[in-house]
């Protein structure tokens, strides 16, 4: 055991990369044993799926007459909008859990006396959040398309193309909505601050802007534009608000991906100095 | 990399400013390797300032410092690798584990770390509640799995700052046994601290600090042994051995306690000895004692801090 033995040799290991794996192992330790965080999150995506499809076979198996079946194209349509809105809110929460959390608790300075790098300490956790949400996300998904297909009934199911669109695109709406809450909590420090702005952001200021037309092409600017503009067309009727081409849409989305991690890189000097205040 | 000076930290005339104020003024501090260095001061002397420049989380306004030979911040990753930290309070995630702690710091560190973890929760003793949450820790548990933390690293150098704040008087004895378990390791430790028990008892070497100067660094013994000499003089008439020893030029003060007079000396006491037990003799005293009285470290540090208070 060599922590009752002092060696003289410096480790060479610091040559080595095997420390981003295990910095994101840690990170993901950290977010899953939060318990109330966890709980959260599967109350938000999961068990809304499985109350839902709970509440449609039962209506349909009282009246099967004024209800219809509890799967098919329509209703997972509507489960997939509500599952998107409640991913960003889990997001939200994780992201801004995983930002604010060892500044809180005063472990980031513990972290950077082992002279690791400020930025490999915050580049882990984007991976480490993204462990955590998107499988949760995926068996909130999972629930709604196997209940859209095994419950269609006399509805058409839906195609696994349109399933593989759906997961793909939820799954970019819900890590968009965790790399910004991360950048922001990341700047603040502060996961009630974050929560605040981001939800109030991604919730209610986003898709007002989006209605307004007479903000004309600055909305095409917006993340809900671009990924509206992703969405599976057959999931939802109608035409987006904002009009876009593909490319523009990737771009907006690309751009937003970098937006958070801005006021990171705008502090890079810092981050990247062994100098930083804790 | 090993410095070929044979100091562990080596800093040349550090200063950090805040603002106006000067928290450490060029300071210029020599730790040797394999000793426990005491780093004393009273509170606000800038103890943990210069800790925290040392350690990357505050920059020196001007100065240079080396750290297990190495430049620092030019190698700090490189440093610290072999460098382990106790800062002002030690901070844990409160919903984890003390061994999942442990485990979030090793990710940081060098593979090896991960194997480390049960030795070091075994070194401080904390094997029994390791798999607790560190919410239900005491205070003492929490300077201890501090402790295991900063073995992570297998240091050669450990830099504990205030460690045995809010420790029992049972806990602060453990601390101590387990510091100089280290330092038999052939583990530097650069214990910074208010209290001269503490240091005195722990440290094999001190540097003592105020207002953010290091005024006086070296060996205990030798800094006890440099300050102005005292004597305990015991004799078959008290009074009248105060009156002569009042009287003598060479004498500084005289306090007559239950073992004695302690009589401390003037500066220029070359042969002040020789001619009080003289006088006495000549006065037709019996001299029952007369020592040498040991100098402890704070009698020296308040000698030091006053006269800087003095001189201020």
């Amino acid at each position: 055991m060599s922590a009752t033995t002092a060696s003289t040799a410096l480790p060479q290991a610091r040559a080595r990369n095997n420390w981003r794996p295990r910095l994101v192992s840690a990170e993901f330790l950290k977010l899953r044993k939060r318990r109330g965080l966890l709980i959260s999150v599967i109350a938000l995506t999961v068990v809304p799926m499985i109350i839902g499809y709970a509440v449609l076979l039962s209506i349909h198996a009282a009246n099967p007459g004024k209800h219809g079946p509890a799967g098919g194209l329509k209703n997972l349509s509507g489960s997939i909008d509500l599952l998107s809105t409640l991913s960003i809110v889990a997001a939200v929460l994780v992201g801004a859990t995983l930002g604010a959390g060892d500044l809180g608790s005063g472990v980031f300075r513990e972290l950077v006396v082992t002279g690791r790098s400020r930025l490999a300490l915050f580049a882990a956790r984007v991976p480490a959040g993204l462990g955590l949400i998107l499988p949760i996300v995926a068996a909130g998904f999972a629930v709604t398309a196997t209940g859209s297909v095994v419950f269609a009934g006399s509805l058409g199911a839906p195609s696994a193309t349109l399933l593989l669109e759906s997961a793909a695109w939820l799954g970019l709406g819900t890590a968009l909505s965790l790399v910004l809450a991360l950048g922001v909590s990341s700047v603040l420090g502060s996961r009630g601050t974050t929560i605040g702005i981001v939800f109030g952001w991604q919730i209610v200021a986003a898709p007002v802007l989006l209605q307004i037309r007479a903000l004309g092409s600055l909305r095409d600017g917006l993340v809900g534009a671009a990924t509206d503009r992703l969405a599976p067309a057959a999931l939802f009727e109608g035409t987006p608000n904002v009009k876009m081409s593909l490319a523009a849409a990737v771009l907006v989305i690309a751009v937003w991906t970098i937006v958070p991690l801005v006021p990171l890189w705008t502090k890079r000097k810092a981050l990247r100095s062994p100098w930083i205040a804790l | 990399m090993q410095g070929s000076s044979g100091f562990v930290v080596e800093t040349s005339a550090l200063t950090k400013r805040f603002g106006e104020r000067v928290a450490v003024d060029n300071v210029e501090l020599r730790v040797p390797r394999g000793a426990a260095f005491g780093y004393l001061g009273p509170n606000g002397a800038g103890k943990t300032t210069l800790i925290r420049m040392l350690l990357g989380l505050t920059q020196a306004t001007a100065g240079t410092m080396r750290l297990l030979g190495r430049p620092v911040p030019a190698e700090r990753a490189a440093a610290l690798a072999r460098v382990g930290a106790i800062v002002e309070e030690p901070r844990f995630h409160s919903h984890l584990t003390g061994r999942e702690n442990l485990s979030v710091i090793a990710a940081a560190r060098e593979p090896e770390a991960h194997h480390r973890i049960d030795g070091a929760l075994a070194r401080v003793g904390l094997t029994q509640r390791a798999d607790e949450r560190v919410k239900r820790y005491s205070l003492g548990m929490r300077q201890r799995l501090g402790v295991a933390r900063s073995l992570l690293a297998d240091p050669e150098l450990l830099i504990l700052d205030e460690p045995t704040n809010g420790l029992d008087p049972a806990g602060i004895h453990e601390f101590r046994d387990m510091i100089r378990g280290f330092v038999t390791e052939g583990r530097t430790v650069l214990l910074s601290s208010h209290l001269l028990d503490e240091v005195e008892k722990i440290c094999d070497e001190v540097a003592i600090v105020d207002r953010g100067q290091v005024v006086v660094q070296g060996s205990i013994a030798d800094l006890a042994a440099v300050g102005k000499q005292t004597i305990l003089i015991a004799t078959s008439d008290e009074e009248q051995a105060l009156a002569i020893l009042s009287e003598h030029r060479g004498v500084e003060s005289v306090a007559p306690g239950s073992d004695g007079i302690r009589v401390t000396l003037g500066a220029d006491s070359a042969d002040a000895q020789d001619d009080i037990s003289r006088r006495l003799v000549l006065a037709g005293l019996a001299i029952r004692r007369f020592e040498p009285a040991r100098v402890s470290l704070e009698q020296r540090f308040l000698e030091i801090t006053s006269r800087l208070e003095d001189a201020a």
